[in-house]
């Protein structure tokens, strides 16, 4: 392929990018004329069931989420090798199968380990 | 200047600027946010390069992943109530500047004595010759990224299962 | 004068795209209130035909409430973050054999790859909220996408064995040579893809993100007037993307007998996956945060692996 069609498939996806930004960043702008603009000090408090906010919201949250975070990076990689994998695997025969089972074991020795220790439990 | 030069250029800008203001930015959250603008330049520049599998891989584990994993970060941690301490002294700011000015000098000549021909066919790169590559003359490097990546996550679970316990 | 066309293209998806929406939301609420024997909407129009356009009508003169506390940069730049890339990933979306988007040789991993982005914006719209329930809401939406987005991106590497390509048209036309659409050979990545696609979603049952009855609105709680329309926008586009996704993916695209043209088989297709999410919303009861974390982590990704170590035997097996 080319690289001029090449190209011209990707100002495609980057009209569509442009269009998606230029959405909400025009309908916001006109409304500007339509909707009222009346803050005082009750409205623009913080929701919290109609009575006083109490303390900050942005506290020091759960570890729990951050391994999942952790977790996720790992396995995402481990698709990413996946994939030009699974595109090639007729021209890479038995080879490349017994390769990648040897890989998603290693991996899967990943996920037990973390399964007995407990980390995807929620509570 | 050709349409590929323009695009680069403004690509190049945005991603410098994210990277400036990653460092100069106030609040950890706006920083975190321009290291994701960042990080999509990147990409868009390996898609200029026709590196497309290469580019969306940096917005999927970089954008997708990475960033996510720092926000968690933000949050886990007392952020709000840490200062930096004082400013560094005057000959401590210079030093540093003469340091990453060299770098900088040094990389800049690197590049520009690069002997880089320009390829007599225009080239796309595709994920077939990825995985031809990869997996055939480099398995052992595929096969040691496997253990790798599990004694990273072993590695986390055993730091992190210490921090909550 | 190509440029003009790819830029007619585009508005042209952005606006069935819009009608599209609209009626979605309108079919959503109509389903579930046949579903539960009530009549849904019905006052604007005929069958309340014009229940959407009203309300986005509301949307557009409200008031634009910014709370004080909030980060006002990021809650502004919030909303575009969520729909742009809904949006973005329809660009490679094909309709029919003539009527397509961007023909690039990575199209799968290109809507995988951008609409994770998305997460950001649901994150940084519940951080900058400086709400509890926003700041709630994110936090267990953005675990909860990340935990189901493997077995999604896993579900489809079955597909890709099989075809041995990325783009969408191999895809599609893979299908029509092998005389049969993948939900047959494919049954288990189908299974997961559509157990996955809710969860990315948002949607019932694992509505935990936006779980009304404890978090008022979940990440969006402090969004209100167009600002709150566009993360519901961004919401139902990126709904109707993975919707067309599965179509292609596992229902053959726009195969199907000739009588009727190939772009209606697509939108039918389309319909019939949004009709089972919706039907899905009106029959089973919400999750709880550890049984959507278990199912996801212990059985989804398990049975995916599983359905890509059998693909891959039986695509090396027969050659």
């Amino acid at each position: 392929m080319g690289l001029g069609a090449y190209y011209d498939n990707y100002i495609l996806v980057l009209i569509f990018m442009l269009l998606g930004v230029a959405l909400p960043v025009v309908s916001l702008t006109f409304g500007r004329f339509v909707r009222p603009k009346n803050p005082y000090a009750e409205k623009i408090t913080t929701y919290e069931s109609g009575i006083q906010p109490e303390g900050d919201a942005q506290v020091r949250y759960h570890v729990a989420y951050y391994i999942v975070a952790l977790e996720f990076i790992i396995f995402d990689v481990e698709t990413v090798f996946l994939i030009p994998w699974a595109v090639t695997l007729d021209q890479l025969g038995w080879v490349g199968l017994n390769l990648m089972l040897i890989f998603i074991a290693i991996l899967a020795l990943g996920l037990a380990y973390s399964w007995k220790k407990k980390v995807l439990e929620w509570n | 200047m050709t349409g590929q030069m323009i695009f680069f250029i403004i690509f190049a800008l945005i991603a410098i600027t994210g990277a400036v203001l990653i460092i100069a930015l106030k609040r950890i959250s706006h920083r975190v946010v321009s290291m994701a603008f960042s990080f999509m330049a990147v990409a868009a520049l390996y898609f200029l390069l026709g590196a497309e599998f290469i580019g969306i891989i940096q917005i999927m584990v970089y954008v997708g992943a990475i960033t996510i994993l720092f926000v968690f970060g933000m949050m886990m941690t007392d952020h709000r109530n840490f200062s930096f301490g004082p400013d560094p002294r005057k000959w401590q700011q210079a030093l540093s500047f003469v340091g990453v000015a060299t770098l900088l000098g040094l990389m800049l000549y690197g590049i520009s004595t690069l002997d880089m021909h320009e390829s007599t066919q225009p080239f796309v790169g595709s994920v077939e010759a990825i995985g031809l590559e990869l997996y055939g003359h480099y398995f052992i490097a595929f096969l040691g990224s496997a253990f790798l990546l599990t004694s990273a996550l072993i590695g986390a679970i055993v730091i992190a299962r210490k921090e909550a316990d | 004068m190509d440029y003009l066309l790819m830029f007619l293209y585009a508005v042209a998806v952005l606006m069935v795209l819009l009608g599209g929406v609209t009626f979605a939301i309108l079919a959503e609420r109509k389903v579930i209130g046949a579903m539960q024997l009530r009549p849904g909407p019905n006052r604007h129009g005929p069958w309340g035909v014009f229940q959407t356009i009203a309300d986005v009508l509301k949307l557009l003169l409200k008031e634009d409430v910014i709370p004080a506390n909030a980060d006002k940069k990021i809650f502004v730049l919030a909303p575009v973050l969520a729909f742009a890339p809904a949006f973005s990933v329809m660009a490679v979306l094909v309709y029919s054999s003539t009527v397509g988007g961007a023909d690039i040789n990575i199209g799968v991993i290109y809507f995988l790859g951008v609409s994770s982005i998305t997460m950001l914006g649901v994150l940084m719209g519940g951080w900058s909220s400086n709400n509890k329930y926003a700041l709630f809401g994110s936090i267990r939406g953005v675990a909860q996408m990340v935990s189901y987005e493997l077995p999604l991106i896993l579900s489809i590497i079955g597909v890709i064995i099989m075809v041995g390509s990325l783009n969408l048209t191999d895809i599609v036309n893979y299908q029509a040579n092998m005389g049969m659409w993948f939900i047959v050979p494919q049954f288990l990545g189908f299974a997961v893809y559509m157990i996955s696609s809710i969860a990315e979603l948002n949607r019932s049952p694992f509505d935990l993100p936006e779980a009304e009855s404890e978090l008022v609105a979940g990440f969006f709680t402090e969004y209100s007037g167009f600002r709150f329309a566009m993360f519901m926008l961004a919401e139902y586009t990126y709904a109707i993307a993975i919707a067309g996704l599965a179509t292609t993916l596992f229902l053959g695209g726009w195969l199907g007998p000739a009588f009727l043209p190939e772009i209606v088989w697509f939108m039918l297709k389309v319909v019939a996956v949004m009709f089972i999410w919706f039907w899905l919303t009106a029959t089973l009861p919400r999750a709880r945060v550890d049984q959507l974390m278990n199912f996801g982590w212990k059985v989804l990704i398990p049975v995916a692996l599983l359905n890509i170590v059998l693909t891959s035997i039986y695509k090396v097996w027969m050659g």
